[in-house]
């Protein structure tokens, strides 16, 4: 049965209808600008002519004593109904502005939470900060109690510097060398520090990359997942001092041990989250509080290089990803690598990496020849890689799969545009996983993963093209 | 029966025939914008920001749907609000403000989606629909029961009508302006467009009567 006939058999009018649609219309829910916005705005404005010429042909004509005819009384009727106006028009003035977004003093919508938080993801260059995951009901071993001083870049440089354990972890994007001291997991209790050292690591997923998963999946989880979402209720509070949001969400539920409940508080001033509580079935899993949050941080020097202990032995393991220019992928790999021609707002291009000697991912033929390019927005960052298919396209599995926080299955898509086109590919977009997309082309095996939302990773996929 | 011509007008613009708060409201901001946009004209920086203050969330919103995409949002804006100041000059009073930066930003949302056009991608729906062994909850909910699914399943042009006349209650004729177009064409796309969106709430309305 249709929508109109059940209308009809409602007996709501034309015009009843078309009410009832523009006032669901009006409450879709509409973003916030980014934090900025405004200012960006205002300077490029500054330096935008304003069409001045116009300006005087279309001013109001001015009332002057001088253009007064004799003997007419200094106090015209214009200029009476001209100062009433004007009244009018400030008393209004107060009225509107009082209106207007980000000057009203009601509590934000969910929309505009979600928004200032991705925003300020997006827009920083760094944060800095002491992170305490604490674990209501650990499922997991690895789950325990912790508490870091961390220091992030929009490089990708990170410091993890343990404060109620010994553990430390340094990755320098400048050099990309990652070295660790930290504590066997394997040894419980043990005090005992390794030392590693990793070289030639690729920009990330789906082939090893920089070990920052203890932040992603403290904070840049929590921006996806809220990215991801759609309502929720929203109150102001003051939490440390602070004015505060708190957006209490449903997120998606996936794999058991993940929420499906977020209340995350959201410093106003930042658009950060300094706390987030992760609950299941009603109960909270985790807790998750950063303290001492500072946005774009000074940087010290050698912040990201973590000394040795003299005379330590050094576990040392090389991926084998250097970078390249972009040109000169295709001569190291033998083949001509694809390239988005349609990236999201605000990304760039920040590095290209290659890698000649075969490594596995996940189950997959181990294949060398991997380009990874990286594109970063402030604390964002998305890759897209290509490899040899190799002899068995159909031995190949979703390179990313973790099983961890993935919704029940791939989505599959299929392309009309680009490199891609008339090919299927496979999308996962879960809360707490890395959304990516994967598909194989005649020749070639290609991921795109990151701070994508679904219709991005879309957008990314479908512009794909052969770019030497 | 719906009149033939401004069939569009919303209940409210006849209240405020009759002196209600929201039409003396409605009254008052255009007292504010000729202000404004005098000072604009001549200028001044302020004035302008204010100006499309009064627009601003009503061009969110629109942008927004159309581009479907935050950053793109703010990005087209920023180019639809520098379009707008540089083209003051122009701007001849024949319209109202409101609908001529209306104009301004669909036209550039527009540009986005022409020039992202190489990125398009098909969706299941688009291709015909392949078999999805687990298709992913929320999007098969969004799918089927959201309305904001429904606007973003129908062409931006269809879309941007049925904003401009439904949500923001623009009138026939100045909605035609704002999408420079014939009143006739906008009458075809909100027809085809509310069709569409009708059946998505009255799926919401099944759902809900359920729960």
């Amino acid at each position: 049965m249709s929508g109109d006939r059940q209308y009809r058999q409602g007996r709501r009018t034309d015009r009843e209808r078309d009410e009832i649609l523009g006032a669901a219309l009006r409450r879709l829910e509409v973003p916030a600008h980014r934090p900025g916005f405004h200012d960006d705005l205002r300077a490029k404005l500054s330096t935008a002519p304003p069409g001045r010429d116009a300006a005087d042909l279309e001013r109001p004509t001015r009332l002057t004593w001088a253009r007064l005819p004799r003997g007419q009384a200094r106090h015209p009727r214009g200029w009476t109904l001209g100062l009433a106006a004007a009244a009018a028009v400030a008393l209004a003035l107060v009225l509107v502005i009082a209106s207007l977004p980000g000057t009203s003093p009601g509590t934000a919508s969910a929309a505009e939470v979600r928004a200032a938080v991705s925003r300020a993801w997006a827009s920083a260059r760094g944060i800095a900060g002491v992170l305490t995951v604490d674990y209501r009901h650990p499922v997991a071993a690895s789950q325990q109690d912790q508490r870091w001083r961390f220091l992030l870049t929009a490089r990708g440089d990170f410091r993890l510097t343990g404060l109620d354990h010994p553990g430390a972890v340094a990755y320098d994007a400048t050099t990309n060398i990652e070295r660790g001291l930290n504590t066997s997991a394997s040894i419980p209790g043990s005090t005992v520090l390794f030392a590693s050292q990793l070289t030639g690591l690729a920009p990330g997923p789906p082939d090893p990359g920089p070990s920052s998963a203890l932040l992603d999946r403290s904070l840049g989880s929590v921006v996806r997942a809220l990215a991801a979402g759609h309502a929720g209720q929203v109150r102001e509070v003051t939490y440390r001092g602070r004015p505060a949001w708190v957006l209490d969400t449903s997120v998606p539920a996936s794999a058991d041990a993940f929420p499906d409940h977020l209340q995350v508080t959201v410093d106003r001033q930042t658009g950060f989250p300094v706390r987030v509580l992760a609950s299941r079935d009603g109960q909270t899993i985790s807790e998750t509080r950063i303290e001492d949050l500072t946005v774009n941080p000074p940087i010290p020097a050698h912040a990201f290089t973590l000394k040795f202990p003299p005379g330590k032995q050094v576990f040392r393991t090389d991926f084998g990803f250097h970078r390249v220019a972009r040109s000169d992928a295709a001569r190291i790999t033998g083949y001509t690598p694809l390239v988005p021609g349609s990236i999201p707002g605000g990304y760039r291009l920040s590095q290209v990496m290659v890698a000649v000697k075969p490594s596995p991912t996940g189950t997959n033929p181990p294949v060398g020849d991997v380009v990874s390019l990286s594109y970063r927005r402030g604390l964002d960052q998305f890759i897209v890689t290509t490899r040899p298919v190799g002899p068995d396209p159909g031995a190949w599995r979703d390179p990313l799969a973790t099983g961890e926080g993935n919704l029940k299955g791939p989505q599959r898509v299929m392309f009309s545009s680009g490199a891609l086109a008339g090919r299927q590919g496979h999308l996962v977009t879960g809360s707490f996983a890395a959304p990516h997309l994967w598909a194989l082309t005649s020749k070639l095996v290609v991921t795109i993963s990151g701070d994508l939302t679904r219709a991005q990773l879309l957008q990314v996929a479908g512009s794909l093209r052969a770019e030497p | 029966m719906r009149p033939a011509s401004g069939a569009g007008k919303r209940i409210g613009d006849q209240a405020s025939r009759g002196g209600d708060p929201a039409a003396a409201r409605k009254q008052e901001q255009k007292v504010v914008e000729a202000g404004l946009l005098a000072r604009a004209r001549a200028g001044d920086l302020d004035a302008f920001v204010q100006l499309i203050g009064l627009h601003d969330r009503a061009l969110r919103a629109l942008t927004y749907r159309l581009l479907e995409d935050p950053q793109l949002m703010d990005d087209v804006l920023q180019e639809a609000y520098l379009k707008a100041f540089r083209s003051l000059r122009r701007f001849e009073g024949r319209s109202a403000f409101g609908s001529w930066l209306h104009r301004i930003a669909y036209n550039a949302c527009m540009d986005q989606l022409r020039r992202s056009s190489g990125g398009r991608h098909l969706s299941l729906g688009e291709t015909g629909g392949l078999p999805d062994p687990m298709p992913d909850p929320g999007d098969v909910a969004a799918q089927r029961h959201d309305l904001a699914a429904a606007l973003a399943s129908l062409p931006p042009k269809m879309r941007a009508t049925v904003l401009l006349v439904d949500a923001e209650g623009m009138d026939y004729r100045t909605a035609a302006q704002a999408l420079g177009i014939p009143v006739g064409t906008v009458r075809s796309r909100l027809s085809q467009a509310r069709r569409v969106l009708r059946r998505a709430l009255s799926q919401d309305e099944r759902g809900h009567d359920r729960s």
